[in-house]
């Protein structure tokens, strides 16, 4: 085999971007602070393919000051690193399987980023964006909003009628999580832009079955477009009461059961009504690729995550495309809290629509000297 | 980036007697082969299975020109748009449809100047393969070929059996004293002959015997029946692999335990597209692959680079190596001394192809710019 695209040097960076503020998941959390987690692979042509996810530590302390930036994903990609030296972008399957098979970290996310790398690479060799390399399916997917939390019901209405102004179809409302309220924030914002956008409600694994089965029904009648993360994601029979309870879609959060075989458990089990999870989790490009057949198998389809910097965005935009059979784009907003990576911002068009970048792989690639100068924390290995 | 839209689409039917001189066991043998050329020069090709007895020779020819109007200015990058559109949820998919997808990747691939297979993924070189041989007429005839394929290297032989389920004990028998002390491993091939009652005595011997697996002993519509027989013996049951095909079809057969493993063919399963979900399935159910690879080079290059490029696989299937069909490929499959097959160098499903000789020898051509 032709060894030019063998792994001559990795580079990990982890970046808190000032430009990101801190965020919380809901009402109830202190805020933390957002690290982006790059990694950059050489091939011996000299070639370079790359990755990027965000990660923090816990959900922050209410009351405190963010902690530290997260530092464990870029430990996790230094330990994990020095077994694809040598290894080529071509076998990426083979180095992959190695990589998870060796695994002793229930989550995959170091080795997703290695991954998803090494498929940029390939791509990038082979002169061709990474979603038609892969297949093709489709140029354009509609892109919901990814809201932070707000205090105030008022600013709930306010910015979502921003973003229906600004070409949304949709909108997922990140939120207090405290039922009662949480029902009188979504009926406000739906009674004044519900004719022209649509929502879908995320509440962080917070709810009990009763609470979430209340809310669902209501989110039924405001024709919501899925009611995300009710119960803890390993809650399967939860998820299925729920679901055997209200028609609106129900989804997990998607980022504790991200193997193949929790994916059967959850679907086989009836909990979900799309599968959630992506390539920063699941395992890369062939594992999310694997994800996405077997949702399609049981009649449904897999909601990409893509809440973060653009190198997580590129990675489920370029799956969406390629292999078709995702229904919306996760785009993070207010947009700015994450461009970050890019001379050039990653964003939908005024139509609602988000298409692929140009280029080969992923497409834009970060100026790593800035990105390098920036790092609290960078590794080197060659 | 050049132009990597379809511009042009043909099809040859060639009759067996000409594309199989040697007169393999398969039925027809005769080679439909569809090609695909891009508007930069790159070409594809698909052969239909070899033993499409239903399909009478053209089959591929006429569905072609029925399709290219359909085709012409697709963009390759975009196969897997076509392959959904021809492929409708919940529908079986039909040849010419699978045909279409293999082309397009075998195009793609030229067109990138990549091999197929790592493009889907890189994940092996080379896989063993086992020799699949017709259904003897006698215990000698059995044995001697055996023999043969085993000093050409190949570390597996499958033979068809089921005419004669007293016969087929005997054969399975007399091959376990010859060679049950060697390296050689067996699999039968039932073709969906058998009772219930005749597959679970023989599965029965075939698990004391250690065989690798039993294939194809029911109908493969028959699930009940398929995992009552899983569930009473040890040796790994396949299904034919040919009825039960699509997303669903694939996942009740795999979900319910009826099959040890999953059997499917590029050429009818949906393409490369159609069986990396067929594969990626069976992964999440950590259940293995067995991929047929039945007819003419093109149709087991399809299958090859899928089980060399995605995990799940451990054969390739060469169909009757002693009978090889290679007709109009001047790159044929071949085993390495180990017993092992290799993509064949170059992009796409890496085949050269004697087109001048196929055009000549062809009996009905279709040719979009004709």
């Amino acid at each position: 085999m032709n060894r030019d695209l063998d792994i001559a040097r990795v580079r990990i960076y982890a970046v808190a971007p000032a430009s990101t503020p801190p965020y919380r998941w809901t009402g109830q959390d202190g805020f933390v602070r957002i690290t982006d987690n790059l990694v950059r692979l050489t091939a011996r042509n000299g070639m370079e393919g790359w990755a990027s996810n965000t990660s923090n530590t816990g959900h922050g302390t209410p009351g405190s000051p963010p902690p530290e930036p997260d530092r464990w994903l870029a430990d996790r990609l230094a330990v994990i690193a020095p077994q694809i030296l040598a290894a080529s972008a071509l076998e990426r399957e083979a180095v992959t399987g190695r990589l998870l098979r060796a695994s002793d970290d229930p989550r995959r996310r170091a080795e997703s980023l290695i991954d998803i790398a090494l498929w940029d690479l390939a791509a990038r060799a082979a002169d061709v964006p990474l979603w038609r390399y892969l297949g093709g399916a489709r140029t354009e997917i509609p892109a919901y909003a990814s809201t932070p939390v707000f205090e105030a019901v008022e600013d709930y209405v306010a910015f979502v009628g921003d973003l229906a102004d600004r070409g949304y179809g949709a909108v997922k409302l990140h939120t207090r999580c405290d039922p009662e309220w949480d029902m009188g924030m979504v009926a406000a914002v739906h009674a004044a832009h519900g004719t022209r956008i649509r929502f879908m409600l995320d509440v962080e694994q917070r709810y009990d079955l009763a609470t979430a089965l209340r809310v669902g029904k209501r989110l039924a009648e405001l024709d919501f477009v899925w009611f995300e993360a009710p119960l803890p994601d390993t809650d399967l029979e939860g998820y299925a009461r729920l679901r055997a309870g209200v028609t609106v879609p129900i989804l997990p959060a998607g980022n504790t059961l991200v193997r193949p075989e929790e994916f059967v458990a959850g679907l086989v089990a009836g909990a979900w009504s799309h599968l959630r999870t992506g390539p920063t989790h699941a395992g890369g490009i062939g594992a999310a690729a694997r994800a996405m057949a077997l949702a399609g198998a049981h009649g449904t389809t897999v909601e990409l995550q893509s809440y973060g910097f653009e190198g997580r965005k590129l990675a489920s935009l370029h799956l969406a495309l390629g292999l078709g059979g995702c229904g919306w784009f996760e785009e993070p907003v207010p947009e700015t809290d994450y461009d970050y990576e890019l001379a050039t911002p990653l964003r939908p068009g005024a139509d609602g629509l988000m298409r692929p970048p140009e280029g080969p792989g992923l497409g834009p690639v970060p100026d790593w000297e800035r990105i390098g100068d920036e790092a609290f924390l960078a590794a080197d290995l060659d | 980036m050049t132009d990597s839209r379809i511009a042009r689409v043909r099809a040859y039917a060639v009759p067996a007697a000409v594309a199989d001189p040697a007169g393999t066991p398969v039925e027809g043998g005769g080679l439909e082969l569809l090609r695909l050329t891009l508007a930069d020069g790159s070409e594809g090709v698909a052969s239909a299975r070899g033993d499409c007895a239903d399909a009478p020779l053209g089959e591929v020819v006429d569905a072609a020109a029925a399709m290219a109007v359909g085709l012409l200015g697709m963009d390759a990058a975009q196969r897997v748009a076509l392959h959904d559109d021809l492929n409708p949820d919940g529908e079986a998919t039909t040849q010419i449809a699978s045909l279409c997808d293999i082309a397009l990747w075998d195009a793609w691939g030229h067109h990138l100047g990549v091999p197929v297979w790592q493009m889907l993924g890189g994940f092996r070189e080379r896989l063993p393969a086992y020799a699949s041989l017709s259904e003897p007429g006698s215990l000698e005839e059995a044995l001697d070929s055996v023999r043969r394929v085993a000093a050409m290297g190949y570390r597996g032989v499958k033979l068809q059996m089921g005419s004669d389920p007293a016969f087929d004990l005997e054969l399975v028998a007399t091959l376990d004293a010859a060679f049950g002390d060697g390296e050689l491993q067996f699999m039968v091939d039932l073709e969906q002959r058998y009772s219930f009652e005749d597959a679970l005595c023989l599965g029965r011997r075939l698990s004391e015997l250690g065989f690798a697996w039993m294939e194809a002993p029911l109908p493969d519509s028959d699930l009940a029946a398929y995992l009552e027989l899983n569930r009473a013996v040890t040796v790994d049951i396949l299904p034919a692999g040919d009825t039960l095909v699509g997303s669903a079809a694939w996942l009740e057969g795999l979900q319910g335990g009826a099959w040890s493993r999953l059997r499917a063919d590029a050429c009818s399963g949906g393409g490369i597209t159609g069986l990396l979900r067929a594969m990626a399935l069976a992964d999440a159910l950590d259940v293995g692959v067995e991929l047929q690879s039945v007819g003419h080079p093109p149709a087991q290059a399809a299958n090859l680079h899928l089980m060399l490029g995605v995990p799940g696989c451990t054969w390739f299937e060469h169909h009757d190596p002693l009978r090889p069909l290679d007709y109009g490929v001047a790159s044929p499959l071949k085993i390495d001394p180990e017993g092992r097959v290799a993509a064949p160098e170059g992009p796409g499903l890496g085949l050269l192809m004697d087109f001048a000789r196929i055009e000549a020898d062809a009996v009905e051509t279709f040719d979009s710019a004709a």
